[in-house]
């Protein structure tokens, strides 16, 4: 008999993906994730409206004042109000985290799909160098690219990218193995059209989905990632306002200041918690098999 | 066994509601065959996937009530059906392609169905399924055991499914367009081996198709669809010799069978009525032959005319 | 009459050393200019193979296709006659048209392959809402997606596509397969109107003897991958010579 389980993936396998957007409203979490990161994203883009200080302008006259009316959140050891540097921290973790995982998104599903569409030795190939990245945990390879091409912001986010690619080269792979074997991909090749502009008309389009799914699962994920070579001193060098670096330093002021890094840990906490809730509804939905 | 009531199905998209079922009544009884043909997008898909609760995700079932044995399938939990689907109910899909995983292979996917009724394993399995690809007259069952689903024929892929379904026989089979892709010969086998598994376990089948022979070979009773409402139903003899409906009459002077190499087919003018708003009145009065002004108005009720035989239409409202 | 299309001794053969799949077994047959060639045969007995071999989606493993006395293929490379020339309708009216893509993209598409002169010519909107005319849908039609059509309106789109570009041969590979009879006999009507129109030549699949019987001047009868028998449309309907056509007739069922 028909086997209910097969079915229904074989179905998610083969039809559009708008029902998810659909289904994603009956999830509780999910909302919940949609509510708190479109808070955090509203203060961060009105972050120069919302507070008169500056994030880079040191005060040392006030260093270290505990939270008040005047710093919501406090200062830090050189003056500066720890919740500006967090609304604009905010602008920093999202855009960078946003724009990795943008970058690193494209590049995979371009390689996924030539790998997927031609086949044969270049697929071994690219798929070889996939295992071997994705053999490494993420973050160690990260720090590993990192501390090798010296520590700054930009090198960060590219060994972020990096990390990355693998995950989306092979989504984008899977889904391109199911449909270079559609009529529609097959009519192309006999109106004599060439690989490469059918793999940009029609096997990047219809792979698409998939993988903005997961890439909004992965947005949390770079962003904790930032934060943590922050943290290391591999990423943003100061005095760029950036979560990872900001707990970093506040961390050696724990006992006595104690607001320094805990503010910062928890929007850090938040943003990616919400992202995280984004995705894993979003996963349950694309998978009804890992529903944990 | 099977009884549908009134049952009206709506599927919101983005240009509005489409009324793909209207107002449908059928019945299927313990070891019978029933066949249903129609127009394409006529709702027969639509009406199978309703019964076991497949349908897509925006759809929504407004009216209505489907009984199986005395238990109303659309007021059963998710996961009863789940195990009605698995157990009562098989269900040969129209789109092989949609009912096989793309990127397992045909001897996997029939050994995890089969593993999930029987205690076998995985060796047993194995044999069971060569033998089910056997018995849909597959050749070379152990090679196509091996291969992945785009890898055969569009028949082959069919016979696949079928085997899938009837690797553990069901109470009720609903066989959604079960042998288009395939070739006469083999065709007719499949229609055997249903026949067989309809005779031996008393399975009942609801056979949906547009193929007209198939239907006068094995259905018991036919259903004929048009627009989201079923048009006329009877006896399969009395629907094929003495259709009373104008679009059953058309339907089989569109066959290609008894014409001329010479003669164009008498193909039905116009078009399928848009089921977003479907039209006042009878649904199929924009191709039909007959027209009378009463058409235009009113939609006719699917009417007893003869014995079992009922159809819709105010011509034979006239007459009687 | 000159073959269009002649083939010689063809064999496709799939998978590796140790699971060989015989599709095609050692095919030798002509498709003469401006014929429809039908061809039919037990399902699996490698029809479609046949018919992606002359549209050049598989390589042969050996033998010859000439096309207008030019070699088709020569060692795995397809040599294209010209872009557009031989042109395909599938089964499926569901996967053959890319869902992201409005119709008017669709019938255009092939001409993307086009010289420019000639893309410029074939694209011109008179032309295309001619075609799509011809083919029976309407100009408002060409800003829709796929999904909005029915199974019967799917197939007109494909074969307007299959025409953009003036081919003169095209395969159909069971065109109207899928399609509920009253659809088939409007798509039958308008490929054979569009033939006598165009002066195509058609390679005609399918497995429904009474299509292949209304459609085409000649009957191919593939069996296990070789050919088993050709002849004019009645003599193999009338004096079945193979045991395969035999069933193949017999087995025929009527709405009797
Ligand atoms: N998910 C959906 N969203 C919107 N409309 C749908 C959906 N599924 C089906 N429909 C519509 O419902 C109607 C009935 O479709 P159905 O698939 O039952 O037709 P059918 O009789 O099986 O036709 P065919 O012979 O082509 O298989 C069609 O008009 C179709 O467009
Ligand atoms: N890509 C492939 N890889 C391996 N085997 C293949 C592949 N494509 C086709 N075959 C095999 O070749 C044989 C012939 O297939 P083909 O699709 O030509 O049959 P067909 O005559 O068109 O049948 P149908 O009427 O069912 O469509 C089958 O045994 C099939 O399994
Ligand atoms: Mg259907
Ligand atoms: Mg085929």
């Amino acid at each position: 008999m028909i086997n209910p389980q097969i079915v229904t993936e074989a179905k998610e396998k083969n039809t559009k993906t708008h029902p998810i957007w659909f289904k994603l409203k009956h999830n509780k979490m999910t909302t919940i994730g949609f509510l708190v990161l479109f808070l955090i994203v509203c203060l961060a883009i009105l972050a120069p409206i919302l507070t008169p200080y500056d994030p880079a302008k040191i005060n040392v006259a006030e260093k270290f004042q505990g939270p008040s009316l005047q710093h919501l959140f406090g200062t830090d050891e050189v003056g500066r109000d720890i919740l500006t540097r967090i609304l604009f921290g905010a602008r920093l973790s999202l855009g960078v985290g946003l724009l990795v995982i943008f970058v690193a998104a494209c590049i995979g599903i371009f390689i996924g799909a030539v790998s997927g569409y031609f086949g044969g030795i270049i697929d071994q190939i690219i798929m070889r160098v996939m295992d071997m990245l994705l053999a490494f945990p993420t973050l160690i390879l990260a720090m590993a690219l990192t501390a090798s091409l010296g520590p700054s912001l930009h090198n960060a986010m590219m060994a972020i990218a990096i990390v990355e690619i693998p995950i989306y080269v092979r989504l984008a792979r899977s889904e391109t193995l199911v449909l270079r074997e559609k009529l529609f991909v097959k009519s192309a090749v006999v109106f004599g059209i060439k690989p490469i502009p059918i793999i940009l008309k029609h096997i990047i389009p219809n792979a698409v989905s998939p993988v903005i799914i997961q890439a909004t699962l992965d947005v949390g994920n770079a962003i904790l990632m930032i934060a943590t070579l922050g943290f290391l001193g591999l990423g943003a060098q100061p005095p760029t306002p950036e979560w990872g670096s900001m707990i970093s330093t506040g961390w050696k002021y724990l006992l006595d200041y104690w607001w320094y890094p805990t503010f910062p840990g928890i929007f850090l906490f938040l943003t990616s918690g919400a992202l995280n809730l984004i995705g894993d509804g979003v996963r349950d939905i694309l998978d009804p098999k890992s529903n944990r | 066994m099977l009884d549908i009531k009134n049952l009206s199905i709506e599927f919101n998209d983005l240009n509005g509601k489409v009324k793909a079922l209207r107002n449908i009544n059928f019945h299927i009884e313990q070891g019978e065959i029933v066949g249903v043909v129609g127009e394409s997008g006529s709702g027969k898909s639509v009406t199978a996937l309703s019964i076991l609760g497949l349908l897509d995700e925006n759809a929504h079932i407004s009216n209505g009530s489907i009984t199986y044995h005395d238990q109303n399938l659309l007021e059963m939990n998710p996961k009863d059906i789940q195990s009605l689907r698995g157990k009562k109910i098989g269900m040969v899909f129209q789109e092989p392609m949609t009912a096989l995983h793309p990127t397992m292979k045909i001897g996997q996917q029939l050994m995890k169905v089969i593993r999930q009724h029987k205690k076998v394993n995985k060796k047993e399995a194995d044999r069971f399924a060569i033998e089910a690809l056997k018995d849909v007259h597959i050749h070379h069952p152990e090679k196509v055991a091996k291969q992945y689903p785009f890898e055969l024929s569009g028949g082959m892929r069919q016979r696949v499914v079928i085997a899938l379904a009837m690797s553990s026989p069901p109470e009720l089979l609903l066989a959604d367009e079960p042998t288009t892709a395939l070739d006469v010969t083999v065709q007719s086998e499949i229609l055997n081996l249903m026949k067989e598994l309809n005779q031996k376990r008393n399975t009942s089948i609801l056979l949906i198709t547009h193929d007209l022979g198939v239907v006068s070979q094995l259905c018991d009773r036919t259903i004929v669809m048009y627009a989201g409402q079923i048009v006329e139903t009877g006896l399969t003899f009395d629907v094929l010799h003495s259709p009373k409906h104008p679009y059953t009459k058309a339907l089989l002077n569109s066959l290609p069978d008894l014409k001329k190499q010479d003669q164009p087919l008498e193909a039905i003018e116009g078009e399928v009525p848009d089921l977003r708003n479907p039209p006042v009145g009878c649904p199929f009065n924009s191709r039909c032959k007959h027209t009378m002004p009463v058409c235009h108005e009113h939609d006719p009720k699917l009417e007893i005319c003869e014995g079992n035989h009922y159809v819709a239409c105010w011509l034979r409202r006239d007459k009687v | 009459m000159t073959p269009l299309v002649q083939i010689n001794h063809i064999n496709k053969i799939y998978g590796n050393r140790k699971d060989v799949i015989e599709a095609v077994k050692d095919i030798s047959l002509p498709v003469y200019e401006g014929e429809t060639l039908g061809l039919v045969g037990e399902s699996g007995s490698g029809k479609s193979t046949l018919g992606k071999l002359l549209i050049g989606l598989e390589a042969p493993t050996s033998g010859e296709i000439t096309y207008r006395d030019k070699v088709l293929w020569k060692k795995k490379r397809f040599m294209r006659p010209r872009p557009g020339e031989i042109q395909t309708v599938f089964q499926d009216p569901q996967s053959s048209l890319d869902p992201r893509l409005r119709v008017k993209q669709i019938i255009f598409e092939p001409l993307s392959a086009l010289p420019l002169k000639e893309r410029k010519e074939k694209g011109s909107i008179e032309r295309l809402h001619a075609l799509v005319k011809r083919v029976g849908l309407k100009v408002e039609h060409l800003d829709r997606y796929p999904h909005e059509f029915s199974g019967g309106q799917r197939q007109r789109i494909a074969i307007a596509r299959a025409l953009i570009t003036g081919p003169s041969f095209i395969v159909l590979d069971e065109p109207t397969s899928a399609l509920d009879v009253s659809v088939q006999a409007q798509v039958l009507n308008l490929l054979k109107e569009l033939k006598q129109e165009n002066q195509l030549t058609f390679l005609f699949i399918s497995h429904n003897m009474s299509v292949i019987r209304y459609m085409c001047d000649r009957i191919a009868v593939m069996y296990k991958g070789g050919l088993v028998e050709i002849d004019e449309t009645k003599n193999v309907l009338n004096h079945p010579k193979h045991d395969y056509t035999k069933m193949l007739l017999s087995s025929m069922l009527k709405v009797n």
